[in-house]
């Protein structure tokens, strides 16, 4: 047995072995099997009753191809950016020194993103019952589907990885690819809206255009949608072209990746980071070189003393991060309060009441604002010390923990809801009434968190806390939705602008739920685990 | 064994290493000795291969990055990144495959390693759940089990409890003594103080200077720590003293450094020519 072979196989088994020990690998592979016999349970009792789409094919087709570009683009945007994410430290200390070939270390970290890839990729088993019943795919599709994600995934990380480290040398390389990239994108969204509006498509047709075989033509997601769209057409010599380009173009890429040996070391040990000095001294020299000859200021925002300073900290670290309340995910919700608007100026001109419009935009940002959220701010803060260390009050420490966000996710709120005005043409006071509740779900969202940690404890993972807090959250929204309809009714029959006092109350019982969440959670900071 | 000549790396326009030289013969225990930043870290990566340099640098021979150079190289890393889901026996069982090294030998060595570092109670348990001196140990194991024949160690000797350290000088020393060359990158300067045989300070990138143990007996900074203070603090003060105060005074502070017998005897020995640059660079100046 190999030397990689012995260490895939030894790793797997003991982490199974771990597994075993825990009950919640047990409840897990309960669920699936009872999905599983309750699919097949369907699939004997029920045969031929299908609610399959019209259009059902050309709309899944072009829905994949959209789903596809977006990954391509974004993958490459993350890989070139942050390098390899092939190998991990202890590959660095024992592979990269050992006299095993550079090549087949290689292909061990490509085979291990690989054999990830298809387990990530069996959940699309999971969609089975759906994709059968929505748009009447069989086994064959499916697996066509999954070959073409995984070729896809595939493909993607080691593009990202030869270029990432071919232009490792050269900086400025680097950044004219990154500006390539968008420039690329720019002009392919741009032809595809041309060309939408040129064949006069109308909008409720806008993803079976996707389906247009030209896209295929697309580096990467085309590609991997063009090999898809063929195999489900049986159309093979086509598909097999399209994954030749799929398995060709990265090929060649780590052919030159690997020539300069090296520098794709030093990338990995960059992209790895933790416990890895030159990692942290290049950011830092980097960051040196930036900022010379500008100004910088060495204290915290603000005088107050006391845990406050929890609150300025966050604050002066997104200063110097960016501008002081803005980061990426205030532009991506911007960008979707612009969607969200022309979608609701639609509905505005066929007549649609504004309350509706209301609710409407208020849910989806909201719940759109729980994925841009800067949860990781509020983690990191509890993994670090100051927080158990610092003297006073707990529930002030959590409160002050959580202030910056909220303020942030307050001056998101009304920036989105300007935009959704604007388009949807609503009442103005509609925009401070919204961001109030916008900035109270985020402090909901803060402490559901904090309930999920006290309830599951600090040593479940990441992912354990966010689903509970997800759930708690979901409960509390059905809950305000009924509540809300009710005193909703009752102000709209005093007078229709009453009704935005609707989202006032209930932001403020959104609040009134954080306190007591924050409350019941401050023994968290009793003790670190 | 080890030959480095011309070593630079720069990391943007920083320099990170500027013009290292090193060498060890078979034997022979290095000590590379500076404060934080200091750049010895970096160099050690670069003499693994695992960073890409200006220089040459030849191991046994052979450049480095080569095969055949990884070969006869052992390298205990800064921090003990384990396999987390292997145990450590199985850590030792990768490393003789990813060697191709003769199992019955190499796990007869093993058990006399993990004996001699007392981890006969953990040797199947997972590396995961080990301390971090634990977890040295075990990293060290790792790279002694090849049999190298040279052995960079970068902090060897962090996290490890007295009984270890004393150890691991023993297993050091015999090692020398089989023709092993050692190079121990360290801030904890006493744990080493008597076991070197060529000591390199290094500051701001650059090797300041180099000391022969031999060279060095029966005078005042026959101690690593005198040395390393000296030629740290003294590079530092000349740098400052060449910048800051020499425009300004005729003649240099009476605490300077330089102004010291015994140091100036020091110099004479171990560091003719840097004295000699910086007293050109302050004629040239004056």
């Amino acid at each position: 047995m190999s030397a990689f072979t012995y260490l895939v196989t030894k790793q797997w088994r003991n982490s199974l072995r771990e597994k075993i020990r825990h009950p919640q690998f047990w409840i897990g592979v309960l669920i699936v099997l009872a999905y599983f016999t309750l699919y097949i349970y369907q699939e004997v009792s029920h045969t031929g009753a299908t609610g399959v789409l019209d259009n059902a094919i050309p709309t899944f087709k072009g829905g994949v191809t959209i789903a596809f570009l977006i990954i391509a683009f974004a993958a490459l945007c993350v890989g070139l950016n942050h390098g390899s994410s092939f190998f991990k430290a202890s590959d660095i200390n024992y592979l990269f020194v050992s006299p095993l070939s550079p090549y087949k270390i290689l292909l061990y970290g490509l085979l291990r993103k690989f054999l990830l890839s298809v387990v990530a990729t069996l959940i699309l088993l999971m969609q089975l019952t759906n994709l059968r019943f929505y748009f009447g795919l069989g086994i064959r599709e499916l697996l066509i589907l999954m070959a073409s994600w995984i070729l896809l995934s595939m493909s993607l990380s080691a593009i990202t990885l030869s270029v990432y480290s071919i232009t490792s040398v050269s900086k400025v390389m680097r950044r004219i690819i990154l500006i390539a990239l968008y420039l690329t994108s720019a002009t392919v969204l741009l032809g595809v809206v041309f060309a939408l509006w040129q064949s006069g498509t109308p909008f409720s047709d806008t993803i079976t255009f996707f389906n247009e075989p030209h896209l295929h033509y697309i580096p990467l997601g085309g590609w991997a949608s063009g090999f898809m769209a063929a195999g489900m057409d049986g159309n093979w010599d086509r598909a097999l072209i399209f994954a030749g380009l799929l398995v060709l173009l990265p090929m060649i890429g780590l052919f030159f990746a690997f020539r300069n040996r090296s520098a794709y070391y030093e990338d990995v040990l960059t992209s790895i980071g933790h416990g890895y000095g030159n990692s942290l001294y290049h950011n830092t020299s980097e960051m040196m070189m930036k900022d010379q000859g500008k100004k910088r200021k060495s204290h915290l925002l603000g005088k107050k003393r006391g845990e406050v300073v929890l609150f300025q900290r966050q604050m002066t670290e997104q200063r110097r991060s960016l501008t002081i309340l803005f980061d990426r995910g205030t532009l991506g919700m911007m960008a979707l309060a612009v969607l969200l608007g022309a979608f609701l100026q639609s509905l505005q001109r066929k007549g649609m009441y504004p309350f509706i419009m209301e609710i409407l935009s208020v849910a989806i940002l909201c719940y759109a604002m729980i994925f841009t959220i800067p949860m990781g701010k509020f983690v990191d803060e509890l993994n670090k010390p100051f927080i158990y260390l610092i003297p006073g009050s707990s529930l002030r420490k959590l409160y002050y923990a959580s202030t910056a966000p909220v303020i942030k996710a307050f001056v998101e709120g009304i920036l989105c809801f300007v935009i959704v005005s604007l388009f949807a043409r609503l009442h103005p006071a509609f925009v401070l009434c919204g961001a109030f509740f916008y900035a109270s779900a985020a402090l909901l969202f803060y402490a559901s968190y904090l309930a999920s940690l006290k309830t599951m404890g600090l040593r479940n993972s990441r992912g354990a806390h966010m689903t509970l807090a997800f759930a708690i959250l979901s409960a509390i929204f059905l809950f305000e939705l009924s509540f809300g309809a009710n005193i909703g009714r009752k102000l709209y029959d005093i007078s229709p602008n009453m009704f935005l006092l609707d989202f006032v109350i209930l932001a403020a019982f959104n609040v009134v739920v954080s306190v007591a969440f924050f409350y019941s959670s401050k023994g968290i900071l009793d003790y670190r685990a | 064994m080890l030959r480095v000549k011309g070593l630079t790396k720069k990391f943007g326009k920083k320099v990170a290493n500027e013009n290292v030289n090193l060498s060890l013969e078979a034997g022979e225990i290095g000590v590379l000795l500076g404060p934080n930043g200091a750049g010895k870290s970096t160099a050690i990566k670069c003499i693994l291969g695992l960073l890409r340099f200006d220089g040459t640098v030849k191991i046994g021979g052979f450049p480095a990055n080569s095969s055949k150079a990884k070969q006869i190289l052992g390298y205990v890393p800064e921090f003990p990144c384990l396999y987390d889901m292997l145990t450590v026996r199985e850590q030792f069982e990768f490393v003789v495959r990813a060697y191709k090294l003769d199992r019955e030998k190499s796990r007869r060595y093993a058990a006399e390693l993990v004996d001699r570092l007392r981890l006969t109670e953990v040797v199947d348990t997972l590396c995961k759940d080990l301390s971090k001196g634990m977890q040295q140990k075990v990293s060290i194991i790792c790279a002694l089990l090849p049999r190298p024949k040279l052995l960079l160690l970068d902090e060897p000797m962090l996290g490890l409890d007295p009984h270890a350290i004393k150890e691991l000088r023993i297993i050091v020393q015999d090692l020398a003594e089989e023709g092993v060359a050692v190079l121990i990158s360290t801030h904890m300067i006493a744990t080493v103080e008597g076991i070197w045989g060529k000591a390199y300070i290094m500051n701001k990138g650059k090797v300041v200077s180099c000391h022969r143990k031999e060279e060095m007996v029966g005078m005042w900074s026959e101690s690593l720590e005198r040395i390393f203070f000296a030629e740290t603090e003294s590079y530092d003060s000349q740098w400052r003293y060449d910048e800051e105060i020499r425009p300004s005074t005729a003649k240099a502070p009476a605490t300077h450094p330089a102004s010291n017998p015994a140091r100036k005897q020091a110099q004479a020995v171990s560091r003719p020519k840097t004295t000699k640059k910086k007293k050109g660079n302050k004629k040239k100046k004056s």
